[in-house]
């Protein structure tokens, strides 16, 4: 894989990717509060099956708890999101400072990276389903 | 006895008539910047006629909005107008909400009323770090989901400014009632005419990266937005 120079706007969503993740650890009891009064999933309530991103919130609480195992459990693509989203935003300074080059990918991509890409979201819907019934 | 046609003289050392040639293509018209992202525009003024571009003449908007270029404006608009929504929106919330505890029994008084309280109010206070967040995150979902349809022919930086300006929506939170619902719907409608344009795609791969994800959130809103599905065409077929 080739890789090429960021350009300044990309290096200014790296600091701002910093930011976010510095900003959602310090809110955290904002989060923890608020979280109690999101509705159920109507759609689950009303035929009993779980929607894609069910599971969301309460993976996101576990992983504010650091219970990365239950966040898997309960939707694993929402939680490999949200710990790459702390993981980047961590690592996200030291890029822009020390590395400032990214992989040059084919605008679009592939029709099979694209597929893939919806393969997992269904997969992870299934999983959300048989594992969470 | 024959006769023959003496040879057309040619024209200027040439060998034979001139043939017509066509006329040069047109120079492209410059494109103008936003008032916001134009250098030396009056602050207020930028903010005012932006916004009002934006609102009401989208595919213009964000034709003239660039792709590339420096976040700050972007996000300073954004948080500007997302400050404005969130108090709108909070303090609709805590009238509305003290009036329904008074009037119906039984519900949460007190220890509940006052959490909540202090949840509105943090919010508030935190307005503008929740949507430089908001703006990241959707940024990254609807980025992800065109990137699945095809749909990016420009970088994550284009995504993040259409969702920047798009929250131009956020003041029509003051609207009281019906001001957040229609936020809602025209900001959908904003976004999928700003990547369409940002990432000269068509309509309806920016309609899939921007209505897909809110299917999969949950099929019930994905209800409520086919409701509001008519209204959502009437203004794209209005915008192109």
């Amino acid at each position: 894989m080739t890789l090429r120079s960021a350009d300044r706007e990309e290096i200014q969503i790296a600091w701002m990717w910093a930011v976010a993740v510095g900003a959602a650890l310090i809110l955290r009891p904002l989060w923890l509060s608020l979280a109690g009064g999101l509705p159920a999933c109507p759609f689950r309530t009303l035929t009993g099956i779980p929607c894609p991103t069910c599971g969301t919130t309460h993976a996101a609480i576990a992983l504010l708890h650091l219970r990365i195992g239950a966040a898997l459990q309960l939707n694993p693509l929402a939680a490999a999101a949200g710990i790459a989203f702390v993981v980047g935003g961590g690592l996200a300074p030291l890029w822009a400072l020390f590395v400032r080059r990214l992989p040059a990918l084919p605008r679009p991509l592939p029709l099979p990276a694209r597929l893939a890409m919806a393969a997992a979201l269904a997969a992870n819907w299934l999983w959300v389903i048989l594992a969470n019934r | 006895m024959s006769s023959t046609i003496p040879p057309e003289p040619p024209h200027d050392g040439g060998v034979g008539p001139e043939t017509p040639t066509a006329p040069p293509p047109p120079e492209p018209t410059p494109v103008t910047a936003l008032p916001w992202e134009t250098p030396g525009y009056p602050a207020l003024e930028a903010l005012y006629e932006t916004a009002k571009l934006v609102l009401i003449n989208p595919s213009e908007a964000f034709a003239r909005m660039s792709p590339k270029g420096d976040l700050g404006r972007p996000l300073l608009y954004a948080v500007i107008f997302g400050w404005i929504g969130v108090i709108a929106g909070q303090i609709y919330n805590l009238a509305f909400r003290s009036m329904i505890f008074n009037f119906i029994p039984g519900m949460p008084h007190g220890r509940e009323l006052a959490l909540g309280l202090v949840g509105n109010v943090a919010i508030m206070i935190f307005a503008p770090v929740l949507v430089l967040i908001g703006v990241f995150i959707a940024a990254a979902i609807y980025h992800l989901f065109l990137m699945m349809v095809g749909g990016n022919n420009e970088g994550f930086v284009a995504t993040v400014r259409v969702v920047a300006y798009a929250g131009t929506t956020q003041i029509l939170q003051v609207v009281p009632f019906c001001g957040g619902l229609i936020a809602l719907v025209w900001n959908i409608v904003l976004e999928i005419i700003g990547l369409a344009k940002a990432h000269r795609t068509t309509q309806a791969k920016s309609a899939i990266a921007v209505l897909l994800p809110i299917v999969l959130c949950c099929a019930c809103l994905a209800i409520v937005f086919a409701v509001s599905g008519a209204a959502i065409m009437a203004a794209l077929g209005k915008a192109r």
